[in-house]
């Protein structure tokens, strides 16, 4: 049985194969269409599926979309009812929408499939979607299932019990008392772009002290000792403005909202803390709660909240759960995956088998290319690349591009599903060295980052690097932990002195460990765990690192520029690799450096970023 | 149907405008050229056939008259949407009157706001609202109109009609963008 799941319409639309339980494919269309976050029908993320499944469009027996569009629509109206006349501009722009897309999905999903398909067609709802994604690929037989967003249709939040293969939903909370929407005001208020910037916020926080958390629980949300939460509408524009924050907010934390790109001051990093603590203990009351009510010792969860890591380590670190874990692709990406499964298990009545290592495939589902398919690509461009068919040698070669503080671009196997690169389509360097992270952000990522970037650990040197139980498993990128005490430097008075700077990217360039590149400041690293099983050629990579330098740990970042979607192709990965100044380039079997480029094939790297909207 | 025609013509389209338009005009004028003077209804229809003629054998013409009236359309188009709009939104607060669902004012002390929600029954997969059914291509307005009607949303019938007019003062080159970018909850 092949069952294809949409997402769409609002943010980072995606489509997933699962056939006959399997998940074969799955994938967002931003890495398609190079448009961040694209939010338009997944064409050709479907095409892909299709492809990667060995199928036809005919053959597509039940398609299935992640929400109800109906639903969404009432609670749309309800909102208009609530507020009108005040209103009259989101209505505006909100009513063509649904007009031409969102009350014409079935209609639209035929089109899509060429009208081939006579496929059964289905509408889950937002957070079972979620539920489904973050409980059916998990590697547990029965577990509480949590979601936390933004809004689906009504639904901010839900718990659930998930058993076998049936997943049962309790309780939900509803529009407008939203944490994803609370956590998102402040992103806006702190000038970052809502549904990108939340986890610059997160990153923002450890600067800061949350001096403001009193004034927000006193005025903005009233937190109950179950995690669900009421807010103060009259503090927030959302439901009937085009932005997130009124008037009122603004006057409570003295003045408007931070201009994107401006300084960032000691009120932003304060903010941000706040609402980071807030965050927090909302997600663990949250968590408590889902254990009261539903008796388990394992957790899973989905949404956009979901990729908050720091909440997540916290849960992980304090319980009450056993065992956690998240869905990789947590946002409304992941949601095409549920759905899909959810027809699996629900409709077709199909079991399911967990496995102990989860079904998420290291959420390595998208498309990958052959050695032989590149080497046609390169020599058609007329590239000059080394190709190194044997596995030992090629990882080697690697390892010493590391070593030599080389930044290098790294292109193996299938593209991640979900927003982090897990070592598919990453751009890698060493960590040990003191100025990788602003080398890295200033000339490969073209920004300048208060942000130090993400650990991959070798899972069975984990325990030695943070503090993480021995041969633990965080192969998502979605747990934050503490670098151990070890590790960590004694700062000197003047590099004390820098960490007082107004300039945050003074203070994240003062070397906090022995892996500074990617030590934030509160110690704190967002940490990917590498396994033999899940990781393969990246795995035996940072093993031979290791064995040549003692560090089982590579800095890694997603192989994109600021505003870019991560690179899909090797024709995404060459031009980025041009554009930058990265000094090398693996793809697949070929290794590429810089210095042996044909000058006319350097991209010029304004042109290149201008292609991009920052994020 | 749309009023605003794709905006970029193949030749083949831009004949077809220029025809019809010759055409539809030439038969106007012959009827109200009937009703001046009965005599003069055949040179009437002669004129409308050669400028028909003279559009079709001359594309720079025919595609001259469709971007003129494309862009005419689209002004129209824009004007009557917005009107649409407008009145779809005074429909929305005059049953705003009513009151809305929408929880907004705080909770008694110690009251959870996890509500308990029932699991979506297996009936309910096939529709695009929590009720049972099943959707059908091609059918989105009585797709509306059964979910308003048993949903205690009947008031919602009243947009039907402005909703069916501003699907047909769309035009193409809208479809082609989804915005992106702006806070919406839409």
């Amino acid at each position: 049985m092949n069952i294809l799941g949409i997402s769409a319409f609002y943010h980072d639309s995606a489509a997933a194969l699962v056939k006959d339980g399997e998940v074969v494919a799955a994938a967002q269309e931003e890495r398609f269409t190079r448009l961040k976050g694209d939010p338009s029908l997944p064409v050709r993320a479907i095409e892909y599926c299709l492809r990667e499944g060995g199928i036809e469009a005919r053959d597509v027996d039940h398609v299935v979309f992640y929400e109800k569009p109906l639903v969404k629509f009432e609670r749309l109206l309800e909102t208009y009812l609530a507020y009108a006349p005040a209103g009259f501009e989101s209505f505006r722009r909100a009513l063509p929408l649904w007009t031409r897309h969102k009350l014409r999905i079935p209609d639209l999903l035929a089109s899509a499939l060429a009208d081939e398909s006579r496929a059964a067609l289905s509408f889950m709802t937002h957070h079972e979607s979620h539920a489904a994604s973050a409980f059916f690929p998990s590697p547990f037989e029965e577990a509480a299932v949590l979601t936390l967003d933004a809004c689906g249709e009504w639904g901010t939040g839900s718990i659930g019990l998930g058993q076998g293969n049936r997943l049962t939903t309790l309780f939900e909370t509803r529009f407008p008392h939203s944490l994803g929407m609370l956590y998102s005001a402040f992103t806006y208020y702190a000038g970052f772009k809502v549904n990108s910037g939340e986890y610059k916020l997160m990153g923002l926080a450890p600067y800061g002290q949350p001096k403001y958390r009193e004034t927000i629980l006193e005025h903005i949300v009233d937190v109950r000792p179950d995690g669900s939460l009421w807010l103060d509408m009259s503090y927030f524009n959302y439901c009937q403005g085009l932005t997130m924050t009124s008037e009122r907010f603004h006057h409570l934390f003295d003045g408007p909202p931070r201009t994107s790109e401006s300084w960032i001051t000691q009120k932003e990093m304060d903010l941000a803390a706040s609402i980071q603590v807030i965050c927090e203990d909302v997600v663990l009351r949250s968590a408590a709660h889902a254990h009261a009510v539903t008796g388990s010792r394992n957790l899973v969860m989905a949404g956009g909240v979901a990729l908050n890591c720091v909440a997540n380590g916290r849960l992980s670190r304090e319980g009450p759960f056993e065992r956690v874990w998240v869905q990789p692709a947590a946002g409304d990406a992941g949601g095409a995956l549920g759905a899909a499964l959810l027809v699996h298990h629900h409709l077709a009545g199909k079991p399911r088998t967990a496995r102990v290592q989860d079904s998420q495939r290291g959420s390595l589902l998208g498309p990958s290319f052959s050695s032989e398919e590149i080497v046609i690509f390169l020599d058609s461009i007329g590239a000059r690349y080394e190709r190194i068919e044997d596995d030992a040698l090629l990882v080697d070669r690697v390892a010493s591009l590391l070593i030599d503080e080389k930044i290098v671009g790294w292109f193996h196997g299938r593209m991640e599903y979900g927003p982090r690169a897990l070592g598919a389509r990453s751009i890698l360097g060493d960590p040990r060295s003191a100025r990788m992270q602003q080398t890295m952000n200033l000339k490969i990522k073209y920004r300048e980052s208060f942000r130090p970037f993400a650990p991959c650990i070798l899972r069975e040197h984990v325990d030695q690097v943070v503090e993480m139980r021995e041969g633990e498993d965080s192969p998502y990128m979605l747990f934050v932990a503490a670098v151990r005490p070890e590790l960590r430097r004694q700062l000197t008075s003047e590099e004390l002195a820098r960490l007082h700077d107004q300039d945050l990217r003074v203070r994240v360039a003062v070397p906090r460990s022995t892996i500074p590149a990617v030590t934030h400041v509160d110690y704190s690293a967002r940490v990917q765990t590498v396994d033999r099983e899940r990781h393969g050629r990246f795995h035996r990579l940072m093993e031979r690192f290791y064995d040549r330098t003692g560090c089982p740990v590579v800095v890694n970042t997603s192989f994109n520029i600021r505003g870019e979607p991560i690179v899909c192709s090797p024709e995404d990965a060459y031009r980025c690799f041009m554009a930058t100044e990265m000094d090398a380039l693996v793809l697949e079997d070929c290794v590429l450096l810089k210095a042996d480029q044909p000058a006319d094939l350097l991209e010029d790297a304004e042109a290149y970023k201008a292609r991009y909207e920052l994020d | 149907m749309l009023v605003v025609l794709p905006p970029r013509p193949r030749r083949a389209w831009a004949r077809a405008f220029a025809l019809a338009t010759g055409l539809w005009a030439g038969l106007a004028a012959a009827v109200l050229a009937s009703l001046a003077a009965p005599g003069s209804v055949i040179a009437a229809l002669l004129v409308a056939s050669v400028a028909c003629v003279v559009a079709a054998w001359r594309p720079r013409v025919a595609t001259l008259a469709y971007r003129v009236w494309n862009k005419g359309a689209r002004m129209y188009a824009r004007a009557a949407a917005h009107v649409a709009v407008v009145l779809c939104y005074a429909v929305v607060t005059a049953a705003g009157a009513a009151g809305s669902s929408l929880r907004l004012q705080r909770p008694r002390p110690g009251e959870s706001l996890w509500q308990p929600r029932p699991t979506l029954p297996l009936e309910a997969y096939g529709s695009q609202s929590a009720r049972p059914g099943r959707a059908r291509h091609g059918h989105p307005w009585a797709d509306l109109v059964r979910w308003a009607v048993g949903t205690r949303n009947a008031w919602a019938i009243f947009l039907v009609p402005f909703l069916v007019l501003i699907v047909a003062l769309e035009s193409q080159e809208q479809d082609e963008a989804f915005p992106a970018g702006i806070y919406t909850l839409f």
